[in-house]
């Protein structure tokens, strides 16, 4: 903990926490169970952009896209990246969510590698023991790090596993060509330490009983098999659909599984926009778009979960909007590839 | 009133939406769409700053203009030439306000749907303000500036003007279809793709040639533009949400973009380019910033996932855009004794900057202007009308003379229908004409109208004179002395034909369903 700490209040509920000098004050808040609302934590998203109505704040590394000039200028900052220079005032502007379950406060744990999976010629299933129990909601993410100390590569994965198996976490990752972490998923053998931290993330299962639209592709399948194992555990009585993208028939992971479907009312839609000359597939073709255009015709009274690359969930996100899901009934985290 | 009750008090408001059980609803206007009876809210997140930035801005721009500018005689300081423009193009504007209103109006009645109705009214009244803000601007002008006759003339000659004909087709598709076509035409394409040219970049044009008054009206109507590409995205992605909506949405989206095209590029670069004295960027910068980045490449691209593609022709359009400014401002020169305004004749310095933005043009330009300023004194008795090889029909859908987007690769084609022959200057004007020919098949060009008259009859019937009653209201140049009179055009005994009646068809219109 660093030497200079600094008091953030936040208006107008009131509440005070201390933040030191060298970490973000989105990590700060977190770290003293105070909820503010984030997506990326780098400082891409804009989720976490508060407006900072006294004191000083480094706004950090942030892109002009994400905090552009006459905003920064007007005081808003991303929390997830400003720094304290100053006892600060923030504006929490943003619409109570009623459904916000109380926060589960981010721990650090050195895990191992339980195992490597193969799943389809992209995905892979990671799963990795833990010391002790790290609890968390289904849909929620962790850090996971590689490496030694100072040199800690971080990257953010999805549990596929329910919040039930808290000493046995289960991912599921994309293998990037080149890519620093899922580039080396086939050499990581078990037994291996990796670092765990978190968990993180404001798009887990809301309760309620309006029916649910789940909408992922490719490694977005994880968060939502959570879910779904969870809902099937809990035994969850809502109706249930899933729209499941993919290029061809062998990308889709889990399909047993999701036919079987745990005992829930699940209507599951896999639909496929690659499909190339000798693919046997009779199921739904077209991107998830395409089959939500089709397939929902009011979006009012669903809750919608959206997982997967940041272009589908903008699409579908506006498209939810336009037949006419309130913003509240919305639910994604922003994720980009960790390249920047 | 606290930000966060005024998104109560808006809310109150939509669910104050009920259907009457014991009368249903007349259908007065043609609906092929399906609107949701729920979707996002456009407003919503705007309506807290509406009341007092709208209050804001009438005492700024009216206590403003009327006090300090006319005592500092700002409008004496501002460029002859560019002022001379504002005499057809404030007129042409404000009567798009106003067809705005009435398509804003249209799409309260007839879309069954609290979220985006409210940002219609909205843009209602909007539009009912934009048109008394660009009226007045008119008026201010007409008191100060110095050379003020012509500016009130502009309302007047809507339907004598050849020019103020094709914006009436360009902006009567705002209310002329159903009111989804109207939205298109509106809020998609004029006011998502052409208001920040028009209203943004024209503004810095305005004042670096000395017009103060013009970027004041201006920046503050299109301060509510950004609430209004709002509207047109909901309404946009409302439609496009609907899958059996898309084919025909797909059509009417083509179509309007189109007939926004033919007109607004044409007209806009030719105010643009030509009247600008103190010279910076071009027309073509402006909408390769605005139109192609922007429109296209943001707004319409984010779409695509839906099954909303770029409107049919947009490749050719973007070529077009180099040129049809300059071929609409040669023939606007060119047909100068039936125009309103003066038309100040190019100088060298104009020269280098169209050879500069547009390679190519003197080739293509160089010569009509050169002989254009030669024949603006009136003792020489020559028209540069004469200087066209021939005079270009008038096309059935957009009204423009069928000369683009150049003379020497114009798209020209005159097929018949109905038993009466037409011009069109495009395939996009033909394809909206095979879609629906009824729509277009009866109407009169500026050419089958005014038919048989001489220039001289022409300028007396629409009243294009100056208040001497012999000194015409257009001149090919700024001077004071050397102008030209209904005697000078007596002379020239030149008479208005529609060159339709003796070109040949090429065959008869496919109609497209």
């Amino acid at each position: 903990m660093s030497e200079v700490e600094y008091l953030v209040e936040l208006e107008p509920g009131g509440q005070t926490f201390k933040c030191g000098e060298d970490e973000t004050i989105l990590d700060g808040a977190l770290r003293q169970g105070i909820a503010l609302l984030y997506g990326c934590r780098h400082g891409r998203c804009s989720t976490c952009k508060y407006l900072v109505e006294d004191g000083e704040v480094d706004v950090g590394d942030v892109t002009a896209y994400a905090l552009p000039d006459n905003e920064r200028e007007a005081g808003w900052a991303l929390l997830c990246r400003a720094r304290p220079l100053s006892d600060v005032l923030i504006r929490d502007h943003k619409l109570p969510d009623e459904r916000v379950l109380p926060l589960l406060t981010p721990m650090r744990v050195d895990a191992t590698v339980a195992a490597v999976i193969q799943l389809t010629p992209e995905l892979w299933q990671l799963d990795v023991a833990l010391p002790t129990a790290l609890h968390f909601y289904a849909g929620q993410f962790v850090e996971l790090g590689l490496g030694e100390k100072e040199a800690v590569l971080w990257r953010s994965y999805s549990m596929s596993s329910p919040p039930s198996s808290s000493h046995r976490l289960s991912f599921v990752i994309k293998r990037i060509e080149g890519g620093a972490f899922s580039g080396a998923i086939e050499h990581l053998e078990a037994g291996r330490t990796i670092a765990v931290r978190g968990p993180f993330g404001a798009s887990y299962l809301r309760a309620g009983s309006r029916p649910v639209l789940l909408c992922a592709i490719g490694s977005g399948l994880a968060p939502i098999l959570s879910m779904l194992r969870d809902a099937g555990e809990s035994g969850d009585r809502r109706a249930f659909t899933l729209f499941y993208g993919a290029r061809r028939p062998q990308d889709l992971a889990y399909l047993e599984e999701l036919r079987d479907c745990w005992g829930l009312q699940l209507a599951f839609v896999p639909t496929l926009d690659g499909l190339e000359d000798g693919d046997v597939w009779s199921g739904a073709t077209g991107t998830v778009t395409r089959a939500v255009q089709h397939a929902v015709e009011s979006a009012r009274d669903v809750d919608a979960y959206l997982c997967g690359a940041p272009p589908m969930c903008e699409t579908v996100g506006r498209l939810l909007s336009a037949k006419g899901l309130p913003v509240e009934q919305l639910f994604f985290d922003r994720f980009f590839a960790a390249s920047a | 009133m606290k930000n966060a009750d005024f998104i109560k008090a808006h809310d109150r408001v939509k669910d104050f939406d009920w259907k009457a059980s014991y009368s249903p609803a007349a259908a007065r206007y043609d609906m092929p769409y399906k609107i949701p009876t729920k979707t996002s809210d456009p407003f919503r997140h705007l309506v807290r700053d509406y009341c007092s930035m709208e209050r804001d801005k009438d005492d700024r721009q009216y206590g403003a203009m009327s006090d300090v500018m006319a005592r500092a005689k700002m409008p004496a300081k501002a460029s002859e030439r560019w002022t001379e423009v504002l005499k057809i193009a404030l007129p042409l504007t404000c009567y798009a306000e106003y067809a705005a209103m009435k398509c804003t109006g249209q799409l309260v009645e007839a879309v069954d749907n609290a979220e985006l109705r409210q940002g219609y009214l909205a843009q209602m009244i909007d539009e009912v303000r934009h048109v008394n803000q660009e009226a007045h601007l008119v008026r201010y002008l007409s008191k100060h500036s110095v050379d003020a006759e012509g500016f009130e003339r502009g309302f007047k000659l809507r339907n004598s003007n050849f020019l103020m004909r094709a914006s009436r087709a360009c902006f009567d598709s705002f209310f002329a279809g159903n009111p989804i076509e109207g939205a298109l035409n509106l809020q998609v394409v004029a006011e998502t793709a052409y208001t920040n040219p028009l209203f943004v970049t024209l503004t810095e044009v305005a004042a670096a040639n000395g017009d103060q008054a013009t970027p004041t009206t201006f920046l503050s109507v299109q301060s509510d533009e950004a609430r209004h590409m709002a509207n047109g995205y909901a309404t946009l992605a409302a439609i496009a949400s609907v899958p059996d909506n898309l084919p025909r949405l797909q059509r009417d989206f083509d179509s309007a973009f189109w007939r926004q095209h033919t007109f607004l590029d044409t007209f806009i670069s030719a105010v643009y380019d030509y009247f600008q004295e103190n010279r910076g960027g071009s027309y073509h910068e402006a909408w390769t910033e605005w139109v192609d980045h922007d429109w296209a490449g943001g707004y319409i691209e984010r779409l695509e996932p839906f099954g909303v593609s770029l409107p049919h022709g947009w490749a050719e359009a973007k070529e077009r855009v180099k040129w049809v400014g300059h071929t609409a401002m040669m023939m606007l020169a060119a047909t100068w004794p039936m125009q309103f305004i003066r038309i100040d004749p190019l100088n060298a310095r104009d020269f280098d900057w169209f050879e500069r933005k547009y390679p190519g043009w003197y080739d293509r330009y160089g010569k009509f202007w050169e002989t254009y300023a030669e024949m603006s004194d009136p003792t020489h008795g020559q028209l540069p009308i004469s200087l066209l090889g021939s005079v270009p029909p008038l096309c059935r859908v957009c009204h423009m003379p069928c000369v683009f987007p150049r003379p020497d690769i114009s798209t020209l084609r005159i097929k018949d229908f109905g038993g009466r022959k037409h011009a069109f200057c495009s395939d996009g004007c033909e394809r909206t004409f095979a879609f629906e020919p009824h729509r277009y098949a009866e109407s009169r060009t500026w050419d089958e109208h005014f038919d048989g008259y001489s220039i001289a009859e022409y300028i007396e019937k629409c009243g294009l004179l100056r208040n001497d009653g012999k000194t015409l209201l257009a001149q090919p140049h700024l001077r004071a002395d050397k102008r030209w009179t209904l005697d000078d055009i007596r002379r020239q005994q030149f008479c208005i034909t529609d060159p339709l009646k003796n070109l040949p068809s090429q065959g008869a219109v496919v109609v497209l369903q």
